[in-house]
């Protein structure tokens, strides 16, 4: 075991700065370009104005297409960016001796999803699709929940013997944050299309209440039947924050989007700025309730595993 | 393991809830805003002018309009507006003047339907457009401009919204008409001079009966 831990820590380091780039700046730039609604700034693709995707030429490109276009352009850096961390990540899980096999085909597969991610993302802009940009919100998540995984079956951590639990927390757990993760793609799904064709608040509501309801049981189950699981508890009371943050910021949208406060805006300019942060704070914070309850469930799952190993 | 008889049931009301949400999002994709655009007045004239406007086009979210108004037989004007409210209104803005955060992000800007013309149009320079002119234009987009193409759109949804646009077109060469008139005539006047004006230009484009 010693002589993997320095690439294990590796295969870590990379996981842990492909999901920090990809929630940080690749979502959270994404979610600004819908809320902005300035993804078709540039309808052309890979180009930019003659650039490449890698051209540094923020005030040129500025001045040729307006500002909107930067934003754009700096969300395709930035998924490029994500692409090339796990494009590394993949290629050093396979060239790296003894990692896992299990640990070679995520990496893989992360790799796959991020290039179909991006390929869904030219077709949206070449397209001009909006439920090509509906799937490319969900992508976006899958490679979130992959980068998760990687993040936690990476760490150092993750092998120590836990505690052994009874069987039946563990397995009402897991199905728990399965039910979770399911509702969570599809709230995401209809969070999309509320935001990407102005529809389905009724769906995005009655799914919103459901998700939550379901996460807090899942906060409550693991706070008091792993009382003592530090690890746990820890993840627990991060999705208790993360889940309190969404459902404040979920009603701030609401009210002023769609609901009582929409009118009380001086002009344009603010109801574009409050809208703008509310909806793409919203955004980003649900992909950190889908980061936790993804490692939730990877808990779960790591423990049924070590107890049927025993 | 088999689950507590509790959580079974759980999981089934669950499944129920989700299928309804998913159900209610895909059958109701379209939810027009309901706010109107934010107006501010330099004038009390300017004021009654448009509250005039507003009492022969309709507000905003509610449009009408007279069907002499029309080169021919006009769509739904509320699936129009639901239409442009999802594909057009970031960047042309809810009264079609392209006075929009989005718009100020954007080289070259978005086209501003008050104006009475576009730049991509069969009739004369600063006449207004056919309709046909807003369908290619929709369906093909503006080659090197934000404007792409729409054609991942039913061609009902795109004649529905071009219809919109020509509302807004309409309403706003009659607002900025009678703009330029407020400074020589009473709001009421200038507004029944505009609509004079405004509905000769619309009804012949192509400047066919001018001088008749």
């Amino acid at each position: 075991m010693t002589t993997e831990a320095p690439y294990f820590q590796w295969l870590h380091r990379l996981s842990v700065a492909a999901l920090v780039v990809t929630i940080a700046l690749t979502c959270g730039i994404g979610g600004t370009i819908t809320s902005a609604e300035v993804g078709m700034a540039y309808p052309t693709w890979p180009d930019i104005n003659g650039g490449s995707l890698f051209n540094i030429f923020y005030g040129k490109l500025a001045d040729a297409f307006g500002l909107g276009s930067v934003v754009e352009h700096t969300h395709r850096q930035a998924a490029s960016l994500t692409g090339l961390l796990i494009l590394l990540l993949c290629l050093t899980s396979w060239f790296t001796k003894q990692v896992p096999m299990r640990l070679r085909v995520l990496t893989t597969g992360s790799l796959f999803l991020v290039t179909g991610q991006g390929l869904l993302g030219a077709s949206r802009v070449l397209d001009n699709d909006y439920l090509v940009a509906i799937l490319h919100a969900v992508g976006a998540q899958l490679v979130v929940l992959l980068l998760v995984v990687l993040c936690k079956c990476t760490a150092p951590t993750w092998h120590r013997a836990s505690e052994p639990f009874p069987a039946h927390h563990v397995a009402r757990l897991k199905v728990w944050s399965v039910v979770a993760l399911v509702l969570l793609f599809l709230n995401l799904f209809s969070a999309a299309s509320l935001r990407h064709k102005q529809g389905a608040f009724e769906g995005h509501l009655l799914l919103a209440i459901t998700t939550s309801v379901v996460i807090l049981f899942l906060i409550q189950q693991t706070m008091t039947k792993f009382r003592g699981q530090k690890r746990m508890t820890k993840t627990a009371r991060g999705l208790a924050h993360v889940l309190g943050t969404q459902l404040a910021l979920g009603v701030a949208a609401w009210a002023f989007l769609l609901g009582p406060l929409m009118g009380s805006f001086q002009d344009e300019g603010e109801r574009f700025l409050i809208q703008s942060i509310l909806a793409t704070g919203h955004m980003v914070c649900g992909v950190l309730v889908l980061s936790y309850v993804t490692a939730l469930w990877m808990e779960a799952r790591h423990r049924i595993i070590a107890e049927e190993s025993r | 393991m088999s689950l507590p008889k509790a959580d079974r049931i759980a999981l089934v009301v669950v499944a129920v809830a989700a299928a309804a949400g998913l159900g209610l999002t895909l059958t109701k994709p379209y939810r027009a805003p309901d706010a109107e655009p934010i107006y501010t007045f330099d004038t009390p004239e300017q004021q009654t002018l448009f509250e005039l406007i507003g009492s022969e086009f309709g507000a905003f979210t509610q449009p009408m309009v007279d069907v002499s108004w029309y080169d021919g037989p006009f769509a739904n004007l509320d699936h129009g507006r639901k239409v442009y409210a999802v594909n057009c209104i970031h960047c042309h803005g809810s009264d079609g003047g392209a006075d929009t955060p989005t718009a100020a992000l954007l080289t070259p800007p978005p086209r501003n339907f008050s104006l009475g013309y576009t730049t991509h149009q069969s009739t004369p320079v600063g006449s207004p457009p056919l309709r046909e002119d807003l369908r290619r234009t929709v369906l093909e987009g503006v080659p090197s401009t934000s404007m792409s193409e729409f054609s991942a759109l039913s061609e009902m949804d795109r004649h529905a919204a071009v219809d919109y646009v020509w509302y807004l077109m309409i309403r706003g060469s009659v607002w900025q008409r009678g703009l330029d008139l407020l400074d020589t005539h009473t709001p009421v006047d200038a507004f029944v001079e505009a609509m004079k004006i405004e509905k000769q230009r619309w009804t012949d484009p192509m400047g066919t009966q001018e001088g008749m």
